[in-house]
């Protein structure tokens, strides 16, 4: 958990994150219109989204099953709970309040792991609905401030929506990114939302402060408007630098929120604390409570898939692989270990397995085309040495787009051999003789000189000599 | 105004004289629990009849007037 | 005035017809309407087409509802599709709902004709319908006085045989009190048991919608068809309709009711004469009349004026001119909110925001919101040991007979204290009804409460028969 800051001066940076989440329903948190993204504006309504005079809210059973999978994905309990109002006025807040949770959540006391073992808390993870969502016209910048009138869509009123609320336990701008991307993963895996940045379906606020070790938190300042992994590292960087600059130049940090500008770079301050207002929590009187009955949470527990973090140990463990490497991760990503798990089965060389299907197999989508045995057999004629390894990127390359194949026939059509090493020791030799020069220059230490011979042996050869071996003679013989 | 309700709020001040510490608030006049609805999607009310009723509206949304001092 | 039981049973086997029927109580509207005021719309064409096709159904052998040809008004606090609601404010003026309350879709599907939205208190906050938008109703018995509120036009409509039955919602005896003062029959059925989907809300934990009729029997039949489980109501309490016609000639033989005997003061002398009157004639019919205590009955009236206006605050702040209703426009959205609300919402609306607003707010929140909850607690707890030994309790339903325009709207508590017996009710979730039992010393309708327990209503009917038997 000790991770060195980037910051100067013995700063160390806090990060909690509230990421909002939209879940996968058919139907909104409290009607049944549909929940679809998309739609021509205000096709998607009824009175509870429109907050008519009159309308009542009924929860979505599919809803809970999906935030249950959640919090239990992340490890938290899952509790009697109740929901409350949150008021406040805003033309995209159809009842002037927000049905969400406060003092009784469905989710409490979880975490998440992210790579070399750091262990984020998850605070909650709660039921909320969605705003609709205001276009604002006129005004030069496009923003808010100096336009001219808004629109308002209500579609995505009353979208059901959970809310994780991490501990502040983020140390860096990398952990925050691995946290979102890792949290990503989980809600795609257990299918409770789409989680699109790019869409909404999935929405970053970011808690940034900072200290000195030894004494307390600072005033922290609350970031929107990040819209990507990419900008949540660099909002932090940016925030981070800004504050600890304040402070040493004998400022106090404001708590306030602020707005992420991708564009330029920086945050700007969106409201103070002191413009805040006043929610008037009270418990929802047209709602009554929710007691998750114990086998439903056990049935959501058990049907819960392996998650991506199992699914890395398992895989790295299997092939040999480190399970916070970039092969375990990519191909868990892709959902592509099962694929090389077969291609274990059918007798295949797991490490290379790995790294073939990683570095490959980027288009190949859950079920690559090149049946698994096809694979299996291409990773042992490399580790049998009859192809080099440039050979065989070749016939990966061929096996991908021929979408399956017989790899000794096609490796005895390309005319590939390994050469045995009786006879890369003779290459070797006759690249020695013939460049005399550059066998000096080697010698006497000069690396660059391999270049040449290397490039000797490959040329008498034509192409068939495996570069890495040969190299590994020049050296072994330069240091006789 | 003002001062009728700051008589009121010193009338109401009678429940002072209650103690109170060990009573559970009552905030649901019958108990239910676990009133839930299946995920089944309803048509949506039409666009144009509930458009007609709005204040103001402009290509399938509602207008507003800009939310100068306002955030986001 | 004819009952339900005789409307319906003539406009079925073809001896009467839903016209005719209409059309009587069209032409008592004609008469006096614009002397009492209890509607804010009558809508005599709809109405007409409602009641040909229910005729033509008939001669066609299609089976007709429970209600057909029921004339009957609706509190315009209801959503009528198509059909301008208004709660009485200048805020709503002009709105028509996209959709039907859930009790209206039950009504029609009954046969029931609508013939026009009554009057109240602006969004049900008042007890004399002095507070709407659109001028006050007159109790049809002296058309000096006030008919109660917040249901005024409804219990109006009743008493001057404008519609056969009307629907009303009450908060704090919102039904009940302008029934007693119109002397006709108010129900307030147990929370739960009526939808309140489609009824625009004021209090959430304590709107309760019911009926107002000229007879014990025809309460019964109405609520037999508005009452039963609603899921579009997630506080809908899951049973079917009530039964309640067949229990009410079973007379009150060896039941227990009881009398308060820390019942607030204020009351009338000749009101509580009439209450022992009540008391007598239960007696006869062979109930015993038992003492009970309510020690928590005299906080009643500061729980409720905290916890109503609080919700209220909330279930209000919809109104701010973006989707319905009437906007004030103005350069900026701040500014279009308040100068919308301004002059939208009347005194007391805007009294009750107010007191709500400051009830919920930080700091605030214990001292006022949260000790109300408690003290509705303690009344519920207090009705519970009482009805441990009685089936049904009486009291009054108001402290006086209907008082005259303007008497009270100087003094907003003064107001209040007119609900001081029957919002006990409202807090615990139970039902209570008051029947007509006699006039006062003016000669003005008195009204006598019952009161059960939580799914009592089948007592508190029986209860209501013998009185009514009695009167």
């Amino acid at each position: 958990m000790s991770e060195v800051s980037a910051l100067p001066n013995g700063w160390q940076l806090i990060v909690g994150l509230e990421v909002h989440v939209e879940l996968a329903t058919k139907t909104k948190m409290f009607s049944a219109s549909a929940n679809r993204f998309g739609d021509e504006p205000n096709t998607n309504i009824d009175p509870v989204t429109l907050g008519l005079p009159g309308a009542l809210p009924v929860l979505n059973q599919h809803a809970i099953e999906l935030a249950m999978r959640i919090g239990l994905a992340l490890n938290c309990k899952v509790q009697p709970c109740t929901f409350h109002r949150k008021n406040y006025f805003y033309p995209d807040l159809p009842k002037a309040y927000q049905i969400t949770q406060y003092d009784h959540p469905l989710n409490v006391d979880g975490h998440l792991m992210l790579p070399g073992d750091v262990r984020i808390g998850i605070e909650r993870a709660h039921l909320e609905e969605d705003t609709g969502k205001s276009t604002h016209f006129g005004g030069s910048s496009g923003r808010i401030h100096g336009s001219d009138y808004s629109l308002l869509d209500y579609n995505r009123a009353g979208v059901p929506l959970v809310e994780i609320v991490s501990r502040p336990d983020i140390r860096t701008s990398e952990q925050a990114r691995q946290y979102v991307a890792e949290l990503r993963s989980i809600l795609l895996a257990v299918g409770a939302s789409d989680a699109k940045m790019e869409e909404g379906s999935m929405r970053c606020d970011v808690n940034v402060s900072v200290h000195k070790p030894g004494t307390p938190f600072g005033t922290r300042c609350e970031i929107k408007n990040v819209n990507s992994i990419r900008s949540v590292g660099r909002a932090i960087d940016y925030e981070s630098r800004r504050q600890v600059d304040l402070i040493e130049s004998g400022g106090t940090i404001r708590q306030e929120t602020r707005h992420w500008d991708d564009s330029t770079g920086r945050t700007e301050t969106l409201r103070t604390k002191e413009d805040a207002d006043d929610y008037r929590y009270f418990l929802e009187p047209d709602l009554v409570p929710l007691v998750p009955d114990p086998a439903w949470i056990e049935a959501v527990r058990a049907a819960l898939p392996v998650l991506p973090a199992a699914r890395r140990k398992a895989l790295a463990e299997l092939c040999g692989v480190d399970k916070d490497g970039e092969s375990a991760i990519v191909v868990v990503e892709r959902g592509q270990d099962d694929y090389v798990r077969a291609v274990i089965a059918a007798g295949g060389d797991a490490r290379r397995a790995v790294i073939y299907v990683q570095q490959a197999f980027a288009e190949q989508g859950v079920t690559p085309k090149v049946p698994a045995k096809d694979l299996a057999a291409l990773t042992i004629l490399e580790r049998d040495a009859k192809v080099t390894s440039t050979q065989a990127k070749t016939l990966l390359t061929d096996l991908i787009e021929s979408g399956g194949g017989d790899v000794v026939a096609m490796a005895a059509k390309r005319g590939f051999e390994a050469l045995d090493t009786g006879a890369l020791e003779a290459m070797v030799d006759a690249a020695i003789a013939a460049e005399p020069g550059a066998w000096q220059k080697y010698c006497a230490g000069e690396e660059k000189a391999l270049g040449a011979l290397v490039g000797a042996i490959m040329k008498s050869s034509k192409g068939k000599a495996d570069g890495k071996a040969a190299t590994a003679i020049l050296q072994s013989k330069r240091s006789k | 105004m003002t001062s009728q309700l700051s008589g009121m709020l010193e009338h109401f001040r009678d429940i002072d004289a209650l103690n109170l510490a060990d009573v559970e608030p009552m905030t649901q006049p019958y108990p239910l629990k676990n009133v839930l609805r299946e995920d089944v999607v309803a048509p949506s009310l039409d666009r144009d009849e509930v458009l007609g009723q709005a204040p103001a509206a402009e290509s399938g949304r509602f207008r507003v007037p800009p939310t100068i001092g306002f955030d986001v | 005035m004819q009952k339900l039981a005789e409307i319906v049973a003539g406009v079925s086997n073809g001896t009467l017809t839903a016209s005719a029927v209409l059309e009587e109580h069209l032409k008592r509207i004609s008469a006096r309407e614009s002397e009492i005021h209890a509607f804010n719309l009558v809508t005599a064409d709809q109405a007409r087409l409602d009641a040909a096709k229910i005729d033509n159904n008939v001669k066609s052998g299609i089976k007709v509802g429970a209600l057909a040809g029921v004339p009957i008004a609706l509190k315009d606090n209801m959503c009528t599709r198509g059909v301008e609601t208004t709660c009485s404010s200048k805020i709503l003026q002009g709105w028509k709902p996209p959709y039907d309350a859930t009790v209206v879709t039950k009504l029609r599907n009954a046969g029931a004709v609508i013939v026009g939205k009554t009057n109240l208190d602006e969004f049900a906050m008042g007890s004399s319908t002095e507070n709407s938008a659109f001028g006050p109703t007159k109790n049809p018995h002296d058309i000096a006085r006030v008919p109660g509120g917040s249901s005024g036009g409804s219990a109006a409509a009743v008493a001057a045989g404008f519609a056969a039955a009307s629907l009303g919602s009450d908060t704090g005896g919102s039904i009940r009190q302008p029934a007693a003062l119109c002397g006709v029959v108010g129900v307030k059925p147990t929370y739960g048991t009526v939808s309140r989907y489609g009824l625009v809300a004021f209090a959430s934990s304590l709107d309760q919608i019911g009926p107002f009729t000229s007879d014990v029997r025809d309460a019964a039949t109405l609520l037999e068809v508005i009452s039963g489980h609603d899921p579009m109501d997630s506080t809908s309490i899951p049973q079917s309709a009530l039964s309640l016609v067949s229990v009410l000639e079973q007379g009150v033989k060896g039941m227990r009711i009881g009398r308060v005997t820390d019942l607030p003061e204020g009351c009338e002398p000749d009101v509580l004469t009439r209450l022992e009157a009540a008391f007598d004639a239960l007696r006869n019919a062979g109930a015993t009349i038992v003492d009970v205590k309510l020690p928590s009955l005299q906080y009643c009236l500061t729980a409720y004026y905290l916890i109503a206006p609080a919700e209220a605050s909330s279930n209000l702040a919809r109104y701010d001119g973006v989707r319905y209703g009437n906007r004030v426009d103005a350069a900026d959205l701040n500014a279009m909110y308040a100068a919308t609300r301004d002059s939208g919402f009347g005194e007391e609306v805007k009294r009750r925001i107010m007191l709500g607003t400051y009830a919920l707010s930080a700091g605030y929140y214990d001292a006022y919101y949260g000790k109300a909850l408690k003290v509705r607690r303690l009344i519920s707890d207090d009705f519970a040991r009482a009805y441990k030994d009685v089936d049904t309790i009486l009291t009054p339903t108001s402290p006086s007979t209907a008082f005259e325009f303007g008497s009270k709207t100087d003094n907003p508590l003064a107001m209040y204290l007119c609900d001081v017996f029957t919002i006990p009710t409202n807090l615990a979730g139970h039902p209570a009804m008051s029947v007509p039992f006699g006039v006062g010393a003016d000669s003005m309708p008195v009204g006598i409460q019952v009161l059960a327990s939580t799914l009592g209503e089948q007592a508190m009917f029986k209860v209501a028969a013998e009185l009514e038997r009695a009167s």
